[in-house]
């Protein structure tokens, strides 16, 4: 099956910088969580394939048209592609209904009713529905962040692309959205940069790891799990040379890697737990810390 | 007004709620229920009330969506939809729009005080690209949405072009009224009849060509003229009533040109 989109040895420096080294991925349908520390390169990976950065070096594609190529393939690619920044600075004299009115015009959607029609559609996808008249400064936080989200939704594209789109976002309306990417993953590719472990957990096929402008992990939630299988240990103490540990709201205290204390047990991990053992693996690689 | 003596009866009032009837006897009880508040009681509650939602929900995006009348003009002069859109969004786009509008008038205000005898054949060359670039250079600094709207795939240099002749058209009364400071001149509003013209001749090419040889025939159409002028010695002449009345008659006619070749539609994407 081709994928939505593919990138080959692509990189990106600023100056001596190397922000992205060399990288190569397929995107297909499916939610795909990419996870990594501020500064790993989340950002400049996702707008690279937003079209919004041009690599240094390397090809992206979607759906077979060349972004890194001439005028016409790059607009090709932004016809199939919604992308959702990590912030948007809104226009507050803007209605919500005006703002996506906009958007909808910037993707080309010329006709009046087809557009309005598909405003209309993506308001209710947010639970906006009742507020397409309100101005934008009237609106809250999490109303502003599914606003955003919506824009990215319009026109069924074949890549989704989101920067820490549940920023904000009350755990309610996080599970809506859940719902929400997972129904637009039948058919699209959806890449969501996020801290939020328990988003991957919940929604992402897929996870890759990114640190340091690197790829660290690329495959399933299940692998990324199993590896911190038998290394999260709950005890009255924490672990010696425990990568970190926490007392939990039980008063025991729960340790990831290191040496466990005596009364300790084993404890299922989670995707945080293998994130935060594999950031540690690198970390002594590079002998940042310890 | 007084009450009928017959009325609908239950099976008739749910097949009018469940608009089952022909458009006879659609119209037949409508009617009926005007003047009759028995039957207008027993039809309340066949028709769901949600569906009156959406309908007050569009009212009142209709409402809070209401465009200026200024595009309403342009609106009756051919001008698309969607390029209303984009030029109202380029309005409500305050810092940008705020600073591409000074830009524009201050470009205006260096132009002006450029008399005849300085002026050079180079700063005619640029003269209508300058309001373009600072315009555009307004948005690209300022502009909350830039990222966003780099994604998209509509033309970067059609929105440019948009906004340009927006920000052109709207500094122009404010440099005319500024002109009737003393010391300062009418003239000043002047300089930014060419890059209006440019900017609406090229958006109208646009409509037959693709962007890089629309670019190439605008620039060797206005490189033809200032050449023209200098070689006959008439540069100058370009900022003479005279000069700027052509340039004022080429906008108009671009307009034209631009508003009926929208009016012909382009490919539409539903």
């Amino acid at each position: 099956m081709n994928a939505h989109a593919r990138l080959r040895g692509v990189t990106k420096s600023y100056g001596s910088t190397v922000a992205l080294h060399p990288t190569d991925l397929d995107l297909h349908p499916g939610v795909t969580g990419l996870l990594g520390p501020n500064g790993a390169g989340k950002s400049t990976l996702l707008r690279l394939l937003a079209t919004s950065l041009t690599p240094s070096a390397g090809s992206i594609d979607v759906a077979g048209h060349a972004v890194t190529g001439t005028l016409p393939e790059r607009t090709e690619a932004r016809r199939r592609l919604g992308y959702l920044p990590q912030e948007v600075g809104f226009p507050r004299r803007m209605t919500a209904f005006g703002f996506l009115d906009y958007v909808a015009v910037l993707k080309e959607w010329t006709d009046t009713d087809a557009r309005h029609a598909e405003v209309r559609r993506v308001l209710g996808l947010v639970d906006l529905a009742e507020l397409g008249s309100k101005r934008i400064s009237a609106l809250s936080g999490g109303q502003r962040r599914r606003l955003a989200i919506a824009q990215a939704l319009m026109g069924s594209p074949i890549l989704v692309v989101l920067d820490e789109p549940t920023t904000g976002l009350d755990p309610e309306q996080r599970a809506s959205l859940r719902a929400m990417l997972s129904e637009q993953a039948r058919t699209s590719a959806v890449l969501l940069a996020t801290h939020q472990t328990e988003d991957v957990a919940a929604l992402c096929d897929r996870v890759i790891v990114l640190d340091s402008g690197r790829v660290r992990f690329d495959g399933r939630v299940p692998d990324l799990v199993a590896m911190a299988s038998g290394q999260v240990w709950v005890g009255p103490q924490a672990n010696d040379a425990a990568v970190v540990s926490w007392r939990t709201g039980t008063g025991a205290v729960r340790s990831v890697g290191g040496v466990p204390r005596p009364g300790s047990h084993g404890a299922d991990p989670a995707v945080e737990d293998a994130y935060l053992l594999m950031r540690a693996t690198v970390h002594n690689e590079q002998g940042v810390i310890r | 007004m007084t009450s009928p003596r017959w009325h609908a009866g239950p099976d008739v009032l749910a097949a009018y709620a469940g608009n089952r009837l022909d458009d006879v006897g659609q119209a037949a009880v409508e009617t009926h229920l005007t003047r009759c508040p028995t039957c207008r009681a027993d039809a309340t509650p066949l028709v769901p009330p949600t569906d009156l939602e959406p309908v007050w929900e569009g009212v009142a995006v209709a409402i809070a969506n209401a465009t200026p009348w200024p595009l309403r003009v342009l609106r009756r002069l051919g001008l698309r939809d969607t390029d209303l859109v984009l030029l109202r969004a380029s309005s409500d786009l305050v810092v940008p729009f705020a600073v591409a509008l000074m830009s524009a008038v201050t470009f205006t205000i260096i132009a002006g005080q450029v008399s005849p005898a300085r002026q050079q054949l180079l700063y005619l060359l640029v003269a209508p690209l300058l309001p373009a670039l600072l315009v555009a250079g307004a948005y690209d600094s300022t502009d909350p949405l830039r990222e966003l709207a780099e994604a998209t795939s509509l033309s970067k240099l059609r929105v440019a072009l948009l906004r340009t002749a927006l920000a052109a058209a709207g500094a122009l009364p404010l440099a005319l009224l500024m002109g009737l400071v003393p010391g300062i001149g009418l003239g000043i509003g002047l300089w930014l009849l060419p890059a209006i013209a440019v900017s609406v001749a090229t958006l109208a090419l646009l409509t037959w060509f693709v962007a890089p040889v629309t670019l190439a025939v605008v620039t060797a159409a206005w490189a033809s003229v200032v050449v023209v002028l200098g070689a006959t010695g008439n540069v100058a002449a370009a900022s003479t009533a005279l000069g700027q009345a052509c340039f004022a008659a080429a906008a108009v006619v671009a307009a034209l040109v631009l508003a009926r070749r929208l009016g012909l539609g382009e490919g539409a994407r539903s």
